[in-house]
């Protein structure tokens, strides 16, 4: 695709001529890939829509989530119930038990211990790592799955959707510092999580949220101390907004992603 | 429950019929295969239609576009689990992976190019050649930042550029004059 007179390249006008043909040259192969994807796409014809079936699926995955939540509720029910009495018992008999708060919106108590939000402006007390093997999936809590690999970052949410991030594709630099978050937010809240890297000291890893609030994430490693690892943490509205922080163990700011 | 076509659909079928057709054409160029593109529709459709009451109204496109490339990311994950655990490839598991001389000999050059991308610089560029999004747009189906966008863009189009069959194909248009203005 070069023109068939090649200009001189001593020459100033020359030269701008070339970029010119260039640029052109590059917007025309851009055109082409366009038209290659355009030739492609309409090279198929798509059978008529399927819509009984497709529906029918679909109501039975809103049939499966709502079993699951209710499941979960009435564990969170039972639970709160639980600690309600368990709050009268303990408090003094004669005044009325306060309301008892729960700290993050969890709902199902997962097995791993999630991380608690609250308000602090305290120094950032280390949050220990937890060494899982690759492809180990962790119940990160609420229908959430969390893995790591030697690729990546690998997490499910309740609706069984699969996603990852890779710290292998050349789009993280591992010698630097740094945090990642990806965030499924709803109303009520949402689970938040991301990479760390580039520090084999981590301490803690913390999402910032309006006012002072602060949440501290659980941590993830590989073994062997690959110099990266994974956080995820539930947490309310807000959360995030401010942005993130990752210390180290001895407190110190190793890096902050802006909200 | 009994009662529920009508009132629960809130406008679902009318879309799953308006937006198939483009969905398929945009799964094939993502998976190379037209059976999996369907399927990847169907079930992505599916997803979204047992959350229906969810889907933001405004956002529709880009709640389904974003289902869609996540549901194919699951997909490959799930065969590339496949192909650890099969000692023999199912046939139609081997005529998706670059290598075998007929599927090779059936792909046209441009799935070829799109096969030896990764999973996400295939979905950028699909996104950016086919559904003719933004960068800004592209980040919020992948949910990840602009510069990861641009990243993928820009390694994809130089794969694309310099793919030895795709390089080679003809342009279907006539060229530019000489003078071609610049846009």
């Amino acid at each position: 695709m070069t023109p068939a007179s090649t200009p001189d390249p001593d020459t100033g006008p020359a030269t701008d001529a070339t970029n010119v043909d260039a640029e052109a040259e590059a917007e025309a192969e851009v055109d082409r890939i366009r038209e290659a994807f355009v030739r492609e796409a309409h090279d198929v014809t798509p059978s008529p829509v399927p819509l009984a079936a497709l529906m029918r699926e679909g109501r039975k995955a809103r049939r499966r989530r709502r079993t699951a939540t209710f499941s979960a509720l009435t564990v969170l029910g039972a639970a709160t119930a639980a600690a309600a009495v368990a709050g009268v018992m303990a408090a003094r008999p004669s005044l009325p038990a306060p309301a008892p708060i729960a700290a993050p919106p969890s709902a199902v108590a997962p097995r791993v211990p999630t991380p608690k939000a609250t308000p602090t402006s305290a120094k950032p007390t280390p949050t220990p790592v937890r060494v899982v093997a690759s492809g180990q999936r962790i119940d990160a809590g609420k229908g959430w799955k969390v893995w790591l690999t030697a690729e990546g970052k690998h997490w499910a949410g309740p609706d069984g959707l699969e996603n990852s991030r890779s710290v292998t594709d050349g789009n993280i630099d591992t010698a630097v510092p740094g945090v990642s978050h990806q965030a499924h937010t709803s109303p009520a809240g949402g689970f938040h999580s991301g990479l760390y890297y580039g520090t084999r000291a981590v301490g803690r890893v913390e999402l910032k949220g309006p006012g002072s609030t602060r949440t501290a994430a659980t941590l993830l490693e590989l073994p062997g101390r690959p110099g990266w690892g994974v956080w995820y943490a539930h947490a309310g509205r807000g959360a995030g907004e401010a942005g993130l922080a990752m210390y180290d163990r001895a407190g110190k700011l190793l890096a902050e992603l802006p909200g | 429950m009994p009662h529920e076509s009508a009132a629960e659909d809130d406008g679902f079928a009318e879309f799953a019929v308006a937006a198939w057709p483009r969905l398929v054409r945009t799964a094939q160029l993502l998976t190379g295969d037209f059976h999996e593109a369907e399927d990847l529709v169907q079930t992505t459709l599916a997803k979204v239609y047992g959350r229906w009451g969810r889907v933001p109204r405004g956002e529709i496109d880009l709640y389904v576009r974003r289902a869609l490339v996540n549901n194919n990311l699951s997909r490959i994950r799930r065969k590339r689990v496949a192909l650890l655990l099969t000692p023999v490839l199912p046939e139609s598991l081997r005529h998706t992976y670059a290598g075998h001389a007929e599927a090779v000999e059936q792909r046209t050059a441009l799935q070829e190019a799109l096969a030896d991308l990764t999973a996400r610089q295939r979905a950028v560029m699909v996104l950016r050649y086919w559904e003719d999004l933004t960068e800004q747009e592209i980040a919020s189906v992948l949910n990840c930042s602009i510069g990861t966008v641009k990243t993928h863009a820009r390694r994809g189009l130089a794969a694309l550029r310099t793919h030895p069959r795709l390089a080679a194909a003809p342009v279907p248009y006539a060229p530019a004059a000489p003078s071609g203005a610049p846009r």
